[in-house]
This record gives C-alpha cells, structure tokens and sequence, in this order.
C-alpha cells in the first residue's frame, strides 16, 4: 500500500512538472530523483513517452549542448576583452569563417524548418548610467544611448538582422548581402544596407540622422529614404514623415562618435550638446555667457579639456565638479 | 605560471553550463512547449548568471538561481506572448517533428491508439481533467476552475491517469 501511494506521489509530481506546472523547488527536486538512480529516470522516461504522444503539441527534443556553449561563450569573451590585437582578430575572423561555412548547410536547414516569421530578441544592450558601445555578431557596431536598450534578434546574422530600440542609438552597419539591418522602433521599421546612422525615437517623433549610406525609414506601405546629409522625422501625432536635406546636425550623436563641431555656434547651442554628450549639467553664471559664440572642433575629447579650451577661446572661467560644468 | 583568474572564471562557468543545460532547457520547455524558444530563454538564463557571478558563488544558490530564473523568463514569455493561444488555434494542424525512422514511426501511432483505448477506460472525473490536460492544453488552474474541484485534486486525478495508462500499456512503455 505504501508502495503504492509512493509511487502515485512520484507520478503526481512528474505530471505537474511535464504540464509545466512545477515551481522552481519542485522541477529541482524531479531532477535530483532522476539523478538518483535508473529505475527512477525510466520511469520518468516512460511518463515522458506517454505525455509526449497524448497530445499534439510541439515534442521535445535534447538541444545541441555544444554549439550553444560555444555561443554563449563567444557572447562572454567578447564583452570580457574588447581589445584584441590584430593577430588574434584575424585568426578569430579565419576561425569564424571556416565555421560560418561548416554551418552553412544546417543553417538553410534551420531556415527551411522556421516556417513562422515570429522573431524573437532574447539578447539586449543598455545600460543606466553610460553609453554601451558593442559590436554585432555581422561586425556592426552600436553605441547604445545611456539608459536606452537595444533588444538584438535571436540567431542574428543567421535568420535575419532585426533589432529593437526604445530609445536612441548610433549605427555603424556592415552591408551583409540578403539580409537588410532592420531596426523597429515607436512603431516604424528603419532598414539600412551599410550605413553610418543616428537613431533617436521619442514620444512625439522618431529622428533619423544619416551621416553616410542611405537608411529607409516605413510604416506600413508608406515611408522615405534618407541620404547621408539628411535628416528624416516622424511625427507620431499626424504619422507623417518629413525629410530635411543638408540639415545634418552631426553634434547630435557627438555621444557616439565622439565628434564635436561648433562653426559660430552660440554657447546656448554648446550647453545642449555638452548636455547630450556627456550626460552632465552646463549652467552659466551670467545669462549673457549664452549669447556668446565658437568656432571649434573637438574629436573624443575628455569633458574636462572640452571644457578648458572654451573657457581659453571666450576668456572666461569653468568650474567641472559632481557632474556639472558651470560657466562663469 | 599564473593561471589567469578570468579563465578560472569561465572554466568554472562551463561546467555548471554543463551540468545545468540540458536540466533548465527541459524544464523552460514545460512551460514554453517549443524547443527553440526554451534553448534562448536558457542561454539568457546563464548569460544572467555571468554577470551576476560575483554576488552568487555558493553552488546551492547557484542551483536555485538557475530554476528560479527559468521559471520566471518562460512564465513572463508566456504572460507577453500568449503563446497559449497560439497553441489552441493551432493545435488542430499541428505535425510533430519526424520521427527519426519508420519503426519509430509505427510504434508512435501504434500507441497512440492504444491510449486513445485506455483513456475510455479512465474514471470519468479523471478522464475529464486528462482530457483537460492533454488535448484541451488547459492549465490546471483553468481545470479547476471549469470543474469545481481543488487544483490539489487536479493533480491527484493526472496522477491516477498516469497511474493507469503505465499499468494498461505496460509493454509500450
């Protein structure tokens, strides 16, 4: 009888947990009784084999250990050390090459197999408090808006170079032939071949600044094509989009590419772009400071020194301290 | 020679991979019901391991952060996917995987039937909820709710069902 109501136990418990029913305690404990001994993982492989066949859903299959490890691996290594030397990125490119096309033909296979076109973006860059600089698995890098996220597509480079942004990032894409980059955000589609772009999606509009290449901003039959030099916008509220040509404000993504332009630029146009740049506050001690202007450039420069020089162009002092710069 | 203290790191790191993969991804595929989605659900699950490995060094811990975390990913999946839906609208059309040969192919159907014989054979309450389960795709909460039992005895009466299917189709199994 005992026998019997143990046995009942076990099986009330292995049915919990193939229904998905199974909380985090419960799944562990099932895997540490399978461990235990033979009898215990065939039995759970004899319920596995009835589950499976009395129903029609999706049937499980063992994963390919290896070549996800090797996945989640690269994914590691590559946030660990992003400053290879030059020997060892070409034997990786070498490596990486050779095993792009051993992949090939499982790769046709996996995409013949996928008949739905439901992507899913399982991996994400962002952070809080500074702005994430990453390169993709197809070589294109993405400077990442501080407090921004950028979701990347399942299999990417593989299936297909789809992203997702909530807020702003700057692109640099590598063209890879047969899959356009495409990036979805405040409700539009944006794809691009091999372009250097700024994307920056806010309540009322998403703004596209393209610095080189031509970038494809739609929603759904409608759209337009930004060239370098150009500026394209849509306004969420009248869903419209506008392009403005030769209006590129490269000082717009200065936080990306570290460039910063001032031709006759007024102080007050300065204060917006260090504010953007660099993520702190710029206050004047007098308000005429504002109309004051500059012609200067600057190329990944630390706060500090941009700071300095300015203060030496326009004969006036700064004081940098907690995240503020304070012109006086 | 100094061994270098990340790849300590990381050698440590594969072996719980090792350990923990296949354990996760069946238990992620519990409730997702699709064997791609669990393997990326998983990898995210170890991803936020790395970067949690500072703070959680104790295996224990390890353990229960792993089947925690998995449990929370697939369920909020589910919560923004309705995959359940898509389930039921498709369940009709749905063509398993093929089997890898034909042998194969004949005992599955074979057994197929052989339950669908059995299943006439349950109690009727327990039939109703192994009905509920498995061809309905009901979650046992839904089950109780439609029938008025306790979800407890949900899990009694899928119990039994095994119970009897093991004994009727003992030499299928």
């Amino acid at each position: 009888m005992k026998y019997h109501s143990d046995m009942e136990v076990t099986l009330q418990l292995i049915g919990k947990y193939l229904s998905g029913e199974a909380s985090p305690d419960e799944a562990r404990k099932i895997d540490n009784w399978k461990d235990k001994s033979p009898q215990n993982s065939q039995l759970f492989e004899s319920v596995e084999r009835l589950w499976a066949v009395s129903s029609k859903e999706e049937i499980y299959q063992k994963p390919q250990i290896t070549n996800e490890w090797e996945k989640l691996e690269n994914a590691i290594v590559k946030e660990q050390r992003p400053d290879l030397p030059v020997n060892n990125f070409f034997k990786r490119w070498k490596i990486a090459a050779a095993f792009l096309i051993l992949l090939g033909t499982a790769v046709v296979f996996y995409l013949l197999r996928t008949q739905t076109t439901r992507v899913n973006y399982s991996q994400s860059i962002g952070s809080e408090g500074m702005m994430i600089r990453d390169t993709l698995r197809d070589e294109t890098v993405v400077s990442v808006f501080r407090g921004s996220r950028l979701a990347v597509q399942d299999q990417f480079a593989v299936a297909g170079r789809e992203v997702k942004l909530d807020r702003e990032c700057y692109f640099s894409v590598k063209p890879l032939a047969g899959q356009p980059f495409i990036i979805h955000t405040g409700g539009i589609k944006i794809t691009v071949l091999g372009t250097l772009f700024n994307v920056k999606n806010e309540a009322e509009r998403v703004t596209v600044s393209v610095r080189k290449g031509s970038v494809g901003m739609q929603k759904d039959t409608a759209g337009i094509v930004v060239s370098a030099g150009s500026t394209g916008i849509f306004y969420k509220t009248s869903q419209r989009f506008v392009l403005y040509t030769d209006s590129l404000n490269t000082n717009s993504y200065s936080y990306a590419t570290g460039e910063l332009s001032f031709n006759n630029s007024s102080m007050a146009e300065v204060k917006e772009v260090l504010e953007n740049t660099y993520g702190v506050k710029v206050l004047f001690g007098d308000k005429s400071l504002a109309n004051l202007r500059i012609n200067t450039r600057f190329e990944n420069q630390p706060l500090d020194y941009v700071a300095k020089i300015i203060s030496a162009s326009l004969d006036i002092q700064y004081d940098l301290k907690n995240d503020t710069l304070y012109f006086y | 020679m100094e061994v270098d203290r990340s790849d300590h790191k990381l050698a440590v790191f594969h072996r719980l991979y090792l350990a923990y993969y296949v354990k996760l991804h069946r238990y992620a595929f519990t409730i997702l019901n699709d064997n791609h989605l669990a393997e990326d659900i998983v990898q995210n699950v170890f991803l936020r391991l790395w970067n949690k490995r500072e703070e959680i060094q104790m295996e224990d811990k390890i353990a229960n952060y792993l089947y925690t975390t998995t449990y929370h990913l697939s369920l909020n999946y589910v919560r923004n996917h309705k995959v359940k839906e898509k389930y039921m609208s498709e369940a009709v059309g749905i063509a398993n995987p093929p089997v890898n040969n034909v042998n194969e192919e004949i005992a599955a159907s074979e057994l197929s039937e052989r339950i669908r014989t059995v299943m006439e054979k349950l109690p009727t309450r327990c039939r109703e909820v192994f009905q509920k389960s498995r061809v309905e795709g009901k979650k046992y909460a839904e089950i109780a709710a439609e029938m008025n039992i306790s979800v407890k005895t949900v899990e009694v009466q899928i119990g039994k069902a095994l119970k009897i299917f093991r004994q009727e189709l003992k030499d299928y199994l």
